[in-house]
């Protein structure tokens, strides 16, 4: 470095760390891949294939995460993908894909619970899976979370189930990426207590 | 439940991420998506080229290959590359990915607990929403590297290395809400400078000397006293001006240097809130054997990363700071034959020891009526040598008996600086305690030589010109305080007089008519 006897130049400047690396720049391209299929997805059943098997999981874990029914979930999966190719609005270029697509599973998901009127606080599974492991499995993940509020909740699964990031995440849920954050630090050390006391 | 395989987060969330897994793949709904969303439709799935239409075509001639083909053909392709791989072992290739984003998270907790453990650091703890807004007062060469829009119960820890007492720009800070402990961590960042034993031992000896002068200058350049004594800028605009200076051992692309940085920072009193500054470094130059201009990298080469509790970018994409660079240093070479119109005290000097702690505080003055707030540096070394700034008249006005006094907030109690005439410095400051020194010695010796008499008379009657001018500005103060007070008496007593609705009321001194004419009256009227 050397040191130039000239004016400082004054002005601000934003202060940032672009840290750019293999996994934002493949998470980039696969970004771009999602948008294209939303957008021909409301004419091609082969981009609609295409996008439920990469989010069929997260969309049924955030419907989960909601209804806390398997049947309930599992008709959000329908209700999602066919409000997915009745889109008219998403901008490929702007768009976040996948944070698109779960928006849509939240949304709905929050609709058949009012529909169906069943209570938050209430996990008993009114009608079962014919398999028994179904049923294993739904009961388990409500046992899991049941210490948790709704928020918490939702915040643990597009975190845990979803892989979603915090900035992804407050924009679904409409809040500030701290809170995001904190809710999930939260939700974590409740869990975290729960299963040590029943350990 | 009892389940003994739960034992820390990332076993939770793997736990329950396996069996979301598990029970999501149970639902297979495709065809009734498929019958809702395409009723009625018989897709093409061909990928061949020559379809039944094709082979039927007597003329030979290609017909244009329908988009549909395409869209299918690329479907394909992605289902290939995109979907194939990651339901086979891009699961675990992501799973392995997420862990290394994380582990670097991990590391940088880990070196932030030796680092400080092992070598001297100035631990600086506050809201976050103080680090973003006032940042230019915590740490001058960095941002907050944290971004908030709720920072309700969010705090962040700042830790400035330390070299043989001289602040480094090594620098850590960690995010966090309630107590400050690993399990509330919510992100932390860290600088790219980091000093070897190597650098350290290169370093030699550090003169912690700081000079002011540019600072100074630059602020009679930028700010004088107007006719009530007060400071204002070029504008006219009343305003609250200070700097401070400090040594910082500076490291970048491996080469270490001793630097001084100057920082004049000012706000208006029409928004205290906003504040405006500018810095300037120098450092010393062996050849050319004085101090020269240096030249800061950019501001975003510094911090090296900030990272969430997973392993996500934290850095803001936006500096919320309430600091606006502004250019007052410059234009050094303009202000040369500068008039030093401006004196100065060091409020944390005449401080109690107490006051002088590593926060940022928020001082409170008390002008015609109005109250200003300025805020400090945070560093309490750097708070000691902190200036004021006000026109040199001003304390002219004020005799020992009224010395005028700073409040100031620090953590919600209240306290005071007391500033007497004879802490004010600056050139007309000084002129103040020469004649006082002199007369005394007049007195006590009884001997002077006619030159220095001259010279005492002379300062005495700048002296008594300055004093007379202070007293004129503080009348006209008091006058248009005065009649303040009058317009706000009169207020009460004015009684609205409509021109459509008159009303028989009865009225002291003045009406105001509707035509905003102001009317001097009294007694009854319809």
């Amino acid at each position: 470095m050397d040191a130039e006897t000239k004016l400082l130049s004054g002005g601000d400047g934003a202060i940032f760390t672009n840290v750019l690396n293999k996994e934002q720049s493949f998470s980039n391209e696969e970004d771009n891949t999602v948008n294209r299929l939303i957008i021909s997805c409301r004419n091609s059943k082969e981009s609609l294939n295409t996008l439920y098997t990469m989010f069929k999981d997260s969309v049924f874990a955030v419907a989960f995460g909601i209804t806390s029914d398997y049947h309930l979930a599992e008709d959000c999966v329908i209700e999602t993908f066919v409000r997915l190719t009745q889109v008219k609005k998403f901008s490929p270029k702007k768009g976040d894909g996948k944070g698109f697509i779960l928006t849509i599973a939240r949304n709905v998901a929050l609709e058949l619970r009012r529909r169906h009127k069943r209570e938050v606080s209430n996990f008993i599974i009114q009608s079962y899976g014919e398999a028994e492991k179904t049923v294993e499995d739904s009961i388990y993940i409500n046992q899991l979370l049941k210490y948790l509020n709704e928020k918490q909740r939702e915040t643990v699964i597009l975190h845990c189930c979803a892989e979603l990031t915090f900035r992804q995440i407050a924009k679904i849920m409409k809040c500030p990426e701290t809170t995001a954050k904190s809710r999930y630090q939260k939700a974590i050390s409740i869990l975290k207590e729960k299963a040590g006391e029943q350990q | 439940m009892k389940d003994n395989r739960i034992n820390g987060a990332d076993e939770l969330e793997k736990e329950l991420r396996n069996k979301m897994s598990e029970l999501s793949s149970n639902v297979d709904c495709f065809e009734k998506i498929s019958a809702r969303a395409f009723p009625e439709t018989d897709q093409d799935f061909s990928d061949s080229e020559l379809t039944v239409s094709d082979l039927e075509n007597v003329t030979g001639r290609r017909r244009a290959v329908p988009v549909l083909k395409w869209v299918s053909i690329a479907a394909a392709a992605v289902v290939c590359i995109g979907v194939l791989p990651r339901t086979v072992f891009f699961q675990e290739f992501m799973a392995d990915l997420g862990t290394d984003s994380n582990r670097k998270y991990r590391d940088m907790i880990s070196e932030i607990q030796r680092e400080t453990e092992v070598n001297d650091y100035k631990v600086y703890d506050m809201p976050l929403s103080e680090y973003i807004e006032d940042d230019i007062l915590i740490s001058p060469l960095y941002s907050c590297p944290f971004e908030a829009e709720n920072t309700d119960d969010i705090n962040v820890r700042v830790f400035v290395r330390e070299i043989e007492g001289v602040l480094t720009n090594q620098i850590y800070a960690v995010e966090y809400t309630g107590d400050y402990n690993e399990s509330n961590f919510l992100a932390a960042a860290e600088s790219k400078a980091k000093f070897t034993n190597k650098d350290i031992e290169a370093i030699g000896d550090i003169s912690t000397e700081v000079n002011d002068y540019k600072a100074y200058r630059a602020a009679c350049n930028a700010f004088t006293g107007d006719k009530y004594a007060l400071l204002v800028d070029e504008d006219g605009k009343r305003a609250t001006a200070a700097s401070f200076a400090y040594v910082h051992i500076f490291k970048y692309d491996d080469v270490v240097k001793t630097l001084q940085t100057q920082v004049l920072y000012c706000n208006y009193d029409e928004d205290c809130e906003k504040y405006y500054y500018d810095m300037m470094t120098s450092c010393y130059d062996e050849e050319l054997g004085g101090l020269v201009e240096y030249i800061l990298p950019e501001a975003d080469k510094l911090w090296k990363t900030s990272l969430n509790y997973d392993g996500s970018d934290a850095m803001p994409e936006e500096n919320k700071s309430a600091f606006n660079r502004k250019d007052f240093f410059a234009d050094a070479a303009e202000y040369e034959d500068l008039t030093e119109t401006l004196s100065w005290y060091e409020p944390y000097n005449l401080a109690d020891e107490a006051l002088v702690d590593d926060k940022v505080q928020t001082m409170r003055f008390s002008e015609n009526s109005a109250v200003k707030t300025f805020k400090t540096p945070a560093d309490s070394s750097i708070k000691a040598a902190m200036r004021m700034y006000e026109p040199y008249i001003t304390h002219f006005s004020y005799d020992s008996q009224s010395d005028p006094t700073i409040d100031i907030s620090i953590d919600g109690r209240d306290e005071q600086i007391i500033v007497h005439s004879g802490n004010i410095e600056g050139d007309f400051a000084e002129l103040g305690k020469k004649t006082e020194k002199t007369t005394n010695a007049a007195e006590f010796s009884g001997d002077l030589f006619a030159e220095e008499q001259e010279q005492m008379q002379k300062n005495a009657e700048i002296n008594r010109q300055i004093h007379e001018a202070a007293l004129k500005s503080e009348e006209i103060r008091k006058q248009e305080e005065n009649a303040s007070q009058a317009y706000e008496q009169s207020k009460d007593e004015i009684l609205i007089i409509n021109d459509d609705e008159k009303t028989s009321q009865p009225y002291n001194a003045f009406i105001f008519s509707t035509d905003q004419s102001f009317v001097l009256s009294s007694g009854e009227q319809e």
